[in-house]
């Protein structure tokens, strides 16, 4: 059986021209790095600029690529620097863009039309939501990473700049808050 | 401090903290239940489709400086084996001229000088004294001041006239002031005939240059700049086509903000020659768009190119 080859495999494949390797590239990486970018993003329209961005920005930099680094945290790390640098541009718009994404959010989960065996998911869903924004930036990223888009924690650890003890310690946070909110909105509605 | 209650609350944690980074436990289970945004379609198709674009004028833009390589140079791809066929060609007859000149030359020649010996051992016996004194007769007045009479780039024919009489006498007996004449041999060392094995200096250069203006990450850098272009229909394309609704005015600020973004992300790569050039490009475009302080104090510090001053 043929073993899948690696992103770095891929990767390398890609800079040097080849299209199916970056295909299976984007395969692999489009969802979780959308999923971050959106997390990450204090404003909804950012998003798809910045996913359209980090992906050219990858092209640009694929010749830089050597196959001793993650290519998954190369790929984020572009993403992450172009949030920062939009976000240190205007700060004020970061502060107003906050509330604008958790609108949206809410705003999604309301506007769907689901049976009534859905509304409990969807209000678990709205808290989780609820309970994520809440977290402090830190360890709200390093929650994304792990759990939306799958990032190990070196990798996590390498993308942000911090020791993986670091990291995990911040995981253990986010958890223990996450479990905490949760049971306490429980609570309130029993 | 740490307490024995800490160190098993501590534990628990590290085993719950590991089932929830393995996804096994309730909470984990719920997040991955959790509506999630996905990218659109049409940003996916529109991702690809830059993607293969920008491909594929990076393969176009190979393939031209390809052709430009073999266009500058009319043999192109023959040089090699032209150059080949040239060192062949000249150690043959080199070769039938030498063995020409042995067939010709007489036995107290060979005395002298080995037979087959090439240039170099000519020089070297000329050095010691015996072949002016060919050339002076024989007549043991070597130490006379006689100037060369022969002209020293071309020592095969020279040896060739001498009496073969006038040669033995004079090789016997190596008067000390035969040294005199010699540097009029030894001097042409330098133009002295081509020998064998120079003919494939220049048969190296014409594989060199080729891979190297391929592989030159100028180029490249050069087509990824143009892709870093925020205008991905100039980028691609490699010329501006007008946008059909675009009018001017908020859709070229944009461009520009979106430019300067492109920018700082350069700079955060460290890319600093890409950096620089995608500058240039952007100063041309908006000689007069202003820049935040804190990008443009980043752009000059740049390290200026090699004979290129930043804009």
């Amino acid at each position: 059986m043929a073993t899948e080859p690696s992103d770095e495999d891929l990767a390398l494949r890609y800079r040097d021209g080849d299209l199916a390797a970056f295909e299976e590239l984007y395969r692999r990486h489009s969802a979780g790095l959308y999923r971050f970018i959106s997390w990450r993003s204090p404003r909804r329209e950012w998003v798809d600029e910045v996913m359209q961005d980090s992906w050219a920005a990858l092209h640009q930099a694929r010749s830089r690529y050597v196959a001793s680094s993650s290519f998954r945290t190369f790929l984020y790390q572009i993403a992450r620097n172009r949030l920062i640098d939009l976000m240190r541009q205007d700060p004020r718009l970061v502060l107003a863009g906050d509330s604008v994404h958790a609108a949206t959010a809410t705003e999604s989960l309301a506007d769907e039309g689901t049976p009534e065996q859905a509304l409990d998911a969807r209000q678990q869903s709205a808290r989780l939501h609820a309970a994520i924004r809440a977290l402090p930036e830190e360890q709200r990223e390093a929650l994304v990473l792990q759990q939306f888009s799958g990032l190990a924690l070196d990798e996590i650890a390498a993308l942000c700049g911090a020791p993986a003890e670091t990291i995990k310690s911040r995981l253990r946070y986010a958890m223990r808050k996450l479990r905490a909110q949760l049971a306490l909105d429980t609570s309130r509605e029993a | 401090m740490t307490t024995r209650h800490d160190d098993h609350d501590h534990d628990y944690d590290d085993g719950d903290l590991d089932a929830f980074l393995r996804g096994e436990d309730a909470l984990s289970a719920e997040l991955r239940g959790i509506e999630q945004p996905a990218p659109p379609p049409a940003l996916d198709a529109r991702i690809r489709a830059e993607a293969e674009q920008a491909l594929r004028a990076s393969a176009s833009a190979a393939n031209d400086a390809e052709e430009k390589a073999l266009v500058a140079s009319p043999l192109g791809r023959w040089r090699a084996p032209l150059a080949l066929a040239a060192t062949v060609v000249i150690g043959v007859s080199l070769g039938l001229q030498w063995k020409g000149w042995h067939e010709s030359t007489p036995a107290a020649l060979s005395d002298g000088v080995p037979l087959g010996a090439g240039p170099a051992v000519v020089e070297e016996a000329a050095a010691i004294g015996k072949l002016p004194a060919l050339r002076e007769g024989g007549d043991g007045q070597a130490a006379a001041p006689a100037p060369a009479p022969v002209p020293a780039p071309v020592p095969a024919p020279a040896l060739r006239e001498p009496p073969v009489e006038r040669v033995r006498p004079a090789l016997a007996p190596p008067p000390p002031p035969a040294l005199a004449p010699a540097p009029v041999f030894a001097a042409p060392a330098a133009p002295a005939p081509p020998a064998p094995p120079a003919p494939p200096a220049p048969a190296a250069p014409p594989w060199s240059p080729a891979p190297s203006t391929l592989l030159a990450p100028d180029a490249s850098v050069d087509r990824y700049q143009r892709y870093a272009s925020p205008d991905r229909r100039v980028a691609v394309a490699g010329r501006r086509v007008a946008p059909a609704a675009d009018t001017a005015g908020a859709i070229d600020a944009r461009r520009a903000q979106r430019w300067l973004v492109l920018l700082g992300e350069l700079l955060d790569l460290h890319l600093d020659d890409d950096a620089r050039t995608s500058w240039s490009r952007f100063r041309e475009d908006y000689p007069q768009y202003p820049v935040p302080p804190e990008l443009q104090r980043r752009l000059d510090a740049l390290p200026a190119a090699a004979g290129k001053p930043s804009p």
